[in-house]
């Protein structure tokens, strides 16, 4: 360890597990993390042995070089990534939340004492389907509202909610089967307009009947001109079908039957939210630029010096380099 | 007609025009040295005046990157953004930024304008693959709305641009090997020293690609929500990055022939290009599924 004969060969190393994990996404995190975890390693020794590397530009650079591995791995322990959706007028439910990531030493509990209300939200569109800029309403536990979507995330306690292409019809539903008390929820949909031609989803109502809901827009997916998507200003035709028939319900409109007595009380619409937690991220990019600069700073004079008008004379040796 | 385009956009005839003259700079500086390698006129005493055939491919060069300029001005005031989208913009972009990156490295250091005769085709190459790309209008995502994208984007143009200046000087250090290219470049300094100073543009090459990394991992973090999600484009950039710093290290160690250094910055630059122009050739999008 230190020896500049295995610096190339640890490249190389790191290289192949990035190719191999790059090619076979089943492999673990530690294809790649093992041969990271070498070179902080490596690098480490050779600044014990080697003076000239921990001095100056080169010392800074190494040395966030370092540092930037530390925080990597520290990341990689704590952060969080998954995500959410969000029915028009719901609050954030950490159940509800589906991770795709995390690491051990992430506080689930942190997650859960988050706080905020999803309003209504737009989503402008070119002619073509092709999706334009998101507007996401969201109200936070003290009453303030944030508008955010494409590069503007909700940013609370250390974690960003990014809204998504994921979204679609969130039919608010009141449903009360025999001799139960009243319940109210939303159904989301499929998303929109991604499978604008199968708006259907089976759903069976605690303690009544399966069945199946299809949501109508009134005004039919405008393909040939720009349109704005808001679920919640638009009108649609709720079709049941329960019990082997169906049913057109519009806002506000019931049905009862002896399975049990379901409203369509109005359209909403749900937003689909990516979540990330990395208490690590932003001293990383931190330590990056200055690491980045330390390396600047080192090759800077030698660099002005070469590029400096010069009569007949031969370039001089180049920065850090033998000649 | 465009094949691609039955209204051809108004920007094509400038950006044709542009690649036509581009491959007329190519042919004289690739004709005049072989000329002059003919002639033995390069073998004479290593003044530091730039032979006429690189003179000339250069005033072609600066010609040609005119049009190319008023060509993407037209195309980014009729779509209303700039040239980040398609293959077709991130050539047509591409060939300015390098055609201006060797023009300012040429003022800079006078024996980069030696190479024109290999640099000049490598553009001129990029210019006939830009008339095979398909022109259509493209749309300008939302995520794609922010200046970080700018910084990425020039940093990456930059990298690139510098490593261009390099793969040039490698490419002479390279051809020197037969006496044919020893006749034809014998007006640029000895081998050592061109191998110095295609490692500085490496260096500097090292620096832009770095920051231009960390500019695209702030611009993912915004756009996406992950900093880095090892998409194809992301995976061979750091790829691209792993082997430059390996070759700098190799080349630290002193133990690194000039040949065998040029080989090296000739592999860099390969894989850096493929990561520019071959993985959106697979991806359709630059960043594959993240617009």
């Amino acid at each position: 360890m230190g020896s500049t004969r295995l610096t190339p060969w640890l490249f190389a190393l790191l290289a192949l597990a990035v190719l191999f994990s790059h090619v076979d996404v089943r492999l673990p995190d530690t294809a790649v993390a093992a041969p990271l975890g070498l070179l902080a390693l490596h690098l480490a020794s050779a600044m014990a042995l080697r003076p000239r590397l921990r001095r100056g530009g080169l010392g800074l650079f190494h040395v966030c070089l370092l540092g930037c591995l530390g925080l990597l791995a520290w990341g990689r322990l704590t952060h969080f990534d998954g995500r959410v959706e969000l029915a028009e007028g719901m609050g954030f439910d950490a159940g509800a939340v589906v991770p795709t990531e995390q690491g051990p030493w992430h506080r689930q509990e942190a997650l859960a004492a988050l706080q905020f209300t999803q309003g209504r939200f737009q989503v402008d569109y070119a002619a073509g389907v092709k999706r334009g800029h998101t507007r996401s309403e969201l109200r936070q536990a003290d009453g303030s509202t944030q508008v955010v979507g494409d590069a503007q995330a909700l940013k609370l306690a250390g974690y960003r909610f990014y809204t998504t292409h994921n979204k679609g019809f969130a039919p608010l539903l009141s449903w009360q089967a025999p001799g139960q008390s009243p319940q109210q929820g939303h159904l989301h949909m499929p998303s929109y307009p991604l499978f604008d031609w199968q708006q259907l989803q089976h759903w069976t109502p605690p303690g009544g009947p399966a069945m199946k809901l299809w949501v109508h827009p009134d005004t039919p997916l405008p393909s040939d001109r720009a349109f704005t998507l808001a679920p919640g200003s638009m009108a649609a035709t709720l079709v049941l079908e329960v019990a082997g028939q169906r049913h057109r319900l519009r806002a506000g409109e019931a049905l009862n039957g002896a399975w049990g007595h379901l409203r369509f009380e109005r359209l909403d619409g749900w937003m689909g939210y990516r979540i990330h937690h990395d208490p690590a991220m932003l001293p990383l990019l931190g330590l990056a630029l200055v690491g980045v600069l330390g390396l600047a700073w080192h090759l800077w004079p030698r660099l002005a010096r070469s590029l400096a008008p010069r009569h007949g004379a031969s370039a001089p040796g180049t920065p850090g380099l033998p000649a | 007609m465009n094949p691609w385009h039955p209204q051809a956009p108004q920007e094509l005839p400038w950006l044709w025009l542009g690649v036509a003259l581009l491959m007329m700079g190519a042919g004289q500086a690739v004709l005049g040295l072989w000329g002059s390698a003919r002639a033995g006129l390069a073998s004479r005493a290593q003044s530091t005046a730039v032979d006429p055939a690189a003179r000339s491919g250069l005033r072609w060069l600066g010609a040609a990157l005119l049009p190319v300029a008023v060509g993407l001005a037209l195309r980014w005031a009729r779509l209303g953004h700039g040239p980040f989208i398609d293959m077709f913009e991130i050539l047509a972009s591409s060939l300015l930024s390098l055609g201006l990156v060797f023009i300012i490295g040429g003022a800079l250091r006078p024996e980069l304008r030696r190479t024109a005769p290999l640099v000049l085709p490598l553009l001129a190459m990029m210019g006939a693959w830009l008339l095979t790309t398909n022109p259509a209008d493209t749309h300008f995502p939302a995520t794609y709305d922010t200046p970080v994208l700018w910084l990425h984007v020039l940093l990456g143009k930059v990298f690139l641009g510098c490593a261009l200046l390099a793969t040039g000087l490698a490419g002479v250090l390279l051809l020197r090997r037969w006496s044919l290219g020893r006749r034809a470049f014998a007006r640029l300094p000895a081998d050592a020293q061109l191998d110095r100073l295609a490692w500085q543009w490496m260096l500097v090459a090292l620096l832009f690609e770095s920051l231009m990394l960390i500019a695209g991992a702030v611009w993912a973090q915004d756009a996406w929500g992950r900093w880095w999600a090892w998409d194809p484009l992301e995976t061979w950039a750091f790829l691209t990055w792993l082997l430059l710093v390996g070759a700098v290290h190799l080349r630290l160690r002193g133990t690194l022939g000039p040949r065998a250094g040029a080989v090296l910055i000739l592999a860099v630059f390969v894989l850096a290009f493929l990561t520019f122009f071959g993985v959106p050739f697979v991806s359709v999008a630059p960043h594959k599924g993240a617009v």
